[in-house]
């Protein structure tokens, strides 16, 4: 799985490359949405046709709210502790990790709340988080679990990397990443506001 | 995020769920029994087979994958933050590296099939 993302992401950076300037980079971000919108159809199908999907619900329970709690709690700790090595202020840290891995929304909060210099950071920030998800889920799933593989993806674990997670995990994880995709992204526009207040 | 990718996921799920009910109506029905089940398998083997629906997965997969990339290589996206890219980079680190752990360690609290996985 690991060498398939890696081929895909390196044979479309070549080709953007080379294809500098092109009308054809600009279909990129169609093709991108697109295809997802494909993809999160039939992952829909497959958890709609399964008649122990309610039951699975049931069985998760409570334990589906612990996973996106944790795992935005890490980020936010992460953001903390990452702020203090380079010597920006905590809460700087603290409002880039709330971001979760949605670097459009979370970037452009942080740019016109507080500045243009640490949106981008923020921005930048939730791209490689993303980037490093869609390579790393499958080896942390193989070695940690899943819980921690759909942790990595944050907020991102709804969408563009549920298929990966979905595949990784045989569709084991796919409704554990809804619910930890669908729970932190509703937090991500509360909390960049909120940690971006102690500046004041 | 909450937005269009969403709702293709929620009306996935509900076609999948219209499939399941229909499938069922079917079996209540028990009439012309083999037709049924030949109409099934075919049905099944067309849209729900495991060789089609995974190539169709790998084909978008890789295409979500291959626009990202071609976004990158281009630099059309990201070229105008180079200067600010280590700081990003680590708290990318920080903050993925973070939620890792955070999970990893409290994984008995909520992991119970964790192992099944495996």
């Amino acid at each position: 799985m690991t060498i398939f993302i890696l081929f895909s992401v390196l044979t479309g950076m070549i080709a953007g490359y080379l294809l500098q300037g092109s009308a054809f980079i600009h279909l990129a971000d169609s093709i991108v949405s697109l295809s997802l919108a494909a993809l999160l159809f039939l992952i829909g199908v497959e958890l709609g046709s399964k008649r122990t999907y309610l039951l699975e619900i049931k069985k998760w329970g409570w334990q589906l709210l612990f996973l996106p709690l944790l795992a935005g709690a890490g980020s936010i700790l992460g953001g903390i502790i990452g702020a203090y090595f380079l010597n920006i202020r905590w809460f700087e840290g603290a409002a880039i990790g709330s971001g979760f891995g949605w670097y459009s929304l979370s970037g452009v909060l942080i740019a016109d709340l507080y500045s243009i210099k640490l949106g981008a950071v923020g921005f930048l920030a939730n791209v490689f988080r993303e980037l490093l998800a869609f390579l790393l889920i499958p080896v942390i799933l193989n070695r940690m679990g899943g819980g921690p593989a759909v942790a990595l993806g944050g907020a991102a674990s709804m969408d563009t990397l549920l298929p990966v997670i979905h595949k990784s995990s045989s569709g084991h994880y796919t409704l554990p990443a809804v619910a930890t995709g669908i729970i932190l992204s509703s937090l991500v526009p509360l909390l960049v506001p909120f940690f971006l207040s102690f500046a004041i | 995020m909450l937005n269009i990718f969403l709702i293709t996921f929620i009306a996935g799920v509900l076609a999948g769920y219209i499939w399941n009910l229909m499938r069922d109506s079917f079996k209540k029905q028990q009439i012309d029994i083999e037709n049924r089940i030949k109409m099934y398998k075919t049905v099944r083997k067309r849209i729900s087979s495991k060789g089609f629906k995974n190539y169709l997965l790998n084909i978008l997969l890789f295409l979500i994958l291959f626009g990202m990339g071609l976004k990158l290589g281009a630099g059309t996206l990201y070229q105008q933050y180079a200067e600010i890219a280590f700081q990003s980079v680590i708290i990318a680190l920080a903050t993925a590296g973070g939620s890792v752990i955070l999970v990893f360690a409290g994984r008995r609290f909520f992991m119970r099939r964790g192992e099944e996985i495996k």
